[in-house]
């Protein structure tokens, strides 16, 4: 294994790769796609309440849940944004191996992570909380 | 959970993909087939469109007419 496992689990919607998502489930993480769930072409707010529903971490490229995060996050898993700018499997790739290697599920919990190539933002009823590197 | 509706814009057809993301597939270096595995619900005759209205939007405006 390359790479530790983390405890989070993950549920992606339909805008993260499910290339992306195969490659981490072979480096051993848990994470569902919404493919697998047959919800694709679903609305935003079906996979906040799906990712809800099945206690995982919603995942995402999608930028608008940024601002979904503002009305209410509360008793949620959290939502993680990943903003690579560039939508490939090679940079979303590489992102989340770092990402997933230094956080767990209670750093993400009714917070929203903004993840850019080089700093994790997380926020909380839309106010930054804390900023690190990435 | 109060709904939030943000209008979504330049997408693959019959899909909620956006269409900056085949662009980015491409810029990269990977090929149609390689975006259609991230995403294989989406037919390639829709990406074929997505391409054929960029085409018409950008191309066409400027330089054809």
């Amino acid at each position: 294994m390359p790479f530790k496992k983390s405890h989070i689990q993950l549920y992606a919607d339909e805008c993260f790769p499910v290339t992306t998502v195969i490659e981490l489930k072979s480096f051993g993480y848990s994470i569902i796609h919404a493919f697998d769930r047959k919800l694709v072409h679903k609305p935003d707010s079906l996979h906040l309440k799906e990712s809800k529903k099945l206690k995982r971490a919603l995942i995402t490229l999608d930028r608008d849940f940024i601002y979904y995060e503002q009305v209410s996050l509360n008793d949620h898993p959290g939502v993680i944004v990943i903003s690579a700018g560039s939508a490939t499997p090679k940079k979303i790739n590489k992102i989340c191996k770092k990402l997933l290697a230094i956080i767990n599920k209670d750093s993400v919990k009714d917070s929203l992570l903004k993840v850019t190539s080089s700093k994790i933002i997380k926020m909380k009823k839309g106010k930054i909380v804390s900023e690190r590197k990435l | 959970m109060k709904k939030t509706t943000i209008a979504k814009t330049n997408l693959i057809p019959k899909s909620k993909i956006p269409i900056a993301y085949l662009l980015d597939y491409i810029k990269e270096g990977y090929s149609i087939s390689g975006f259609l595995a991230s995403y294989p619900w989406i037919k390639k005759k829709d990406v074929e469109k997505a391409l054929d209205e960029i085409k018409t939007r950008e191309f066409t405006a400027r330089h054809a007419l």
